[in-house]
Formats: C-alpha cells, sequence, structure tokens
C-alpha cells in the first residue's frame, strides 16, 4: 500500500525560546538526535529551526505510517531520525508566492532524512524557507512521483484552513482528471481520501495546516489511473 | 484533586492554543484535543510543559502519548501527582 505524510510549521508561531530550552526539544528529540546538529554540519540552520525541522519529520512519517497502521500513535521519540544532509544552498529563502506547487523534491534543494520506526525505515525531504518548515515523506529516495502543494491564506479560523487546502488539492486534481467529478472526504482513520466521479481512489493524500500556511502531498504518475479505484 | 477542579485549570492552559473557541466552552472529559479543540499538534508539547508547569510534576512522554483528549489528559496528571483518582 503506498502512502504520503506531509507537515507544515508556520514559524511565525513557535515560540524561539521555549523551543530552545532542553526541556521541551528534550520531549521530541534523543540526545543523539540533538547531537545531529553539529554532527550534520547543521549550524547554519537556527537551533529553533532545527528542532521543528525534526518535529516536521517525524510527524510526516507519523501521517505516512497511521494509513498502514491505524492504531498508530503519535510518538515523537520512537521515530528515530539519522542522517541529514543540507540542501546546496543553506541560506533561508524567502516564501515570495501566495501559493507554490511542484512534483518531485530535488535532494540539493532540501534537507534530507532517513528515519527508522517500528514501521519501517523511511525518507524525508524538508523545504525550508524564511516562513516555513515544510516535509515530505516517503518510502524510498525517489521523490519523482510526489506532488505538493503550500498556499498562504489569510483567514486562519480551522473551517477556513480545512476548506482552503482541500479546495487547493482539488484545483491540481482537475488537471489530473478533467471533466471529472471531484470530490475529497475523509476515511475512518481520519485521512483525506479522492474521490472521482464518486469513486474512491487509492491515490495517497496527505494535508497539513499551521496557521497562515495549508499544504497537500500525494502520489501520482499517469499509470496509475487504470487501477486507481479501490 | 477533584477532576472538575483539573478541569477547569485545564480549560485555562488550553485557552492560548484552542482555535475553537466555542467547543472549549463545552469542554468535558470526551473532548478530542485535535478533532473537537482544533489544537495544532504542533502546540501538544506547549500543553505538557504547561501542565507540568501547572501542577509541579513531570510528564514523560510515554504518558504523553495516551494524552488525546482531556480526560486522558486529567488521568495522567493525577497519575503524576500521586493522588487517588
Amino acid at each position: 500500500m503506498i502512502s504520503t505524510g506531509n507537515d507544515i510549521i508556520d514559524l511565525s508561531r513557535i515560540d524561539v525560546q521555549r523551543t530552545k530550552q532542553e526541556r521541551f526539544y528534550s520531549k521530541i528529540l534523543s540526545q543523539a538526535e540533538t547531537d545531529g546538529y553539529l554532527t550534520n554540519g547543521l549550524v547554519n540552520l537556527p537551533f529553533e529551526n532545527f528542532i521543528w525541522l525534526l518535529w516536521s519529520v517525524k510527524e510526516s512519517v507519523y501521517k505516512f505510517s497511521k494509513r498502514r497502521f491505524p492504531l498508530l500513535v503519535f510518538s515523537p521519540k520512537r521515530i528515530i531520525t539519522g542522517l541529514i544532509s543540507s540542501p546546496l544552498e543553506d541560506h533561508l529563502p524567502v516564501f515570495e508566492e501566495r501559493e507554490c506547487e511542484n512534483f518531485s523534491l530535488k535532494k540539493k534543494d532540501c534537507y534530507c532524512c532517513i528515519i527508522n520506526t517500528e514501521t519501517g525505515q523511511y525518507y524525508s525531504r524538508s523545504k525550508v524557507y524564511n516562513e516555513i518548515i515544510y516535509t515530505v515523506v516517503s518510502e524510498t529516495e525517489n521523490f519523482d512521483d510526489i506532488w505538493w502543494g503550500i498556499k498562504y491564506i489569510y483567514d486562519v479560523s480551522p473551517a477556513c484552513q480545512s476548506e482552503s487546502v482541500r479546495a487547493f488539492a482539488l484545483e491540481k486534481f482537475k488537471e489530473i482528471y478533467p471533466n471529472s467529478k471531484l470530490s475529497i472526504s475523509k476515511s475512518p482513520v481520519g485521512y483525506p481520501v479522492l474521490n472521482v466521479n464518486e469513486n474512491a481512489m487509492k491515490t495517497p493524500l496527505s494535508f497539513t495546516h499551521h496557521f497562515r500556511f495549508v499544504a497537500y502531498s500525494f502520489v501520482y504518475n499517469s499509470t496509475m489511473i487504470s487501477k486507481d479505484i479501490f | 484533586m477533584d477532576r472538575q477542579v483539573i478541569l477547569n485549570e485545564l480549560k485555562k492552559v488550553l485557552v492560548p492554543y484552542t482555535l475553537n473557541k466555542e467547543a472549549l466552552n463545552n469542554i468535558n472529559e470526551q473532548t478530542d484535543l485535535i478533532k473537537d479543540l482544533k489544537i495544532n499538534s504542533a502546540n501538544l508539547v506547549d500543553i505538557i510543559i504547561d501542565a507540568e508547569n501547572q501542577y509541579h510534576i513531570e510528564i514523560d512522554m510515554d504518558s504523553a502519548e495516551r494524552i488525546s483528549n482531556v480526560g486522558n489528559c486529567i488521568d495522567v496528571i493525577i497519575e503524576k501527582m500521586g493522588s487517588p483518582n
């Protein structure tokens, strides 16, 4: 069963001083993971962003795994992040556009991590901007079939976040399934399900939102259409 | 400590992180922190630390894993305070 998981952090909402306190980050990271800030040479990344980068990775792995293991409980310290590589240009870019969409996540543009959990090994690619940290997880090192999008929203109410991310993803799916009736429902486990002409699709889809930003990820290539219905 | 007293105090702890203020007004032990109160998962560690400060306890992550609704949260607080339930 293929899956996907993504997570976004709006850095305007983090408490920088609290994040940097050991009491805070020790609830998320092991000592070895904390040491990785230096051993992986990530000092160009502010320490608080490093903490939230790994949170984002762990949350994405949880979402990825939850599709396969519905009873899974989020436990950040049971998700162990390993070697982390930095993007070629490690200054923090500004998220200049109101929305940003693409497929694939190039290693050279991302912080990349290998993750081990009781449910398996995973790979993450994270884009870190001045304003946000955005992560997508895969179980292979190939991210070519992963589509993703990030959008800035003005109304941060829970209803608007939910509505905005659904509309954003549906706009993308309209390009893949033109002239079809599209909708998004929620599985009993809680992950989003794409419906095309009222048929639930296998296309794994993940939503995330944090304050001013919403984002989606899904796995798709053209060979999936013919075998996409549950 | 009485569960209702803890619930009322917990409500104050949750205020800064709760997006659904109406659900917070109607909070009960079955209220889910994420699904009902719309608390972002990124704030869960903040809530644990605020609860630790409020009750002078330490909540390890094994215990934190059990917290999904208000009732679970009260269970963990009482357990860590060493009070009879």
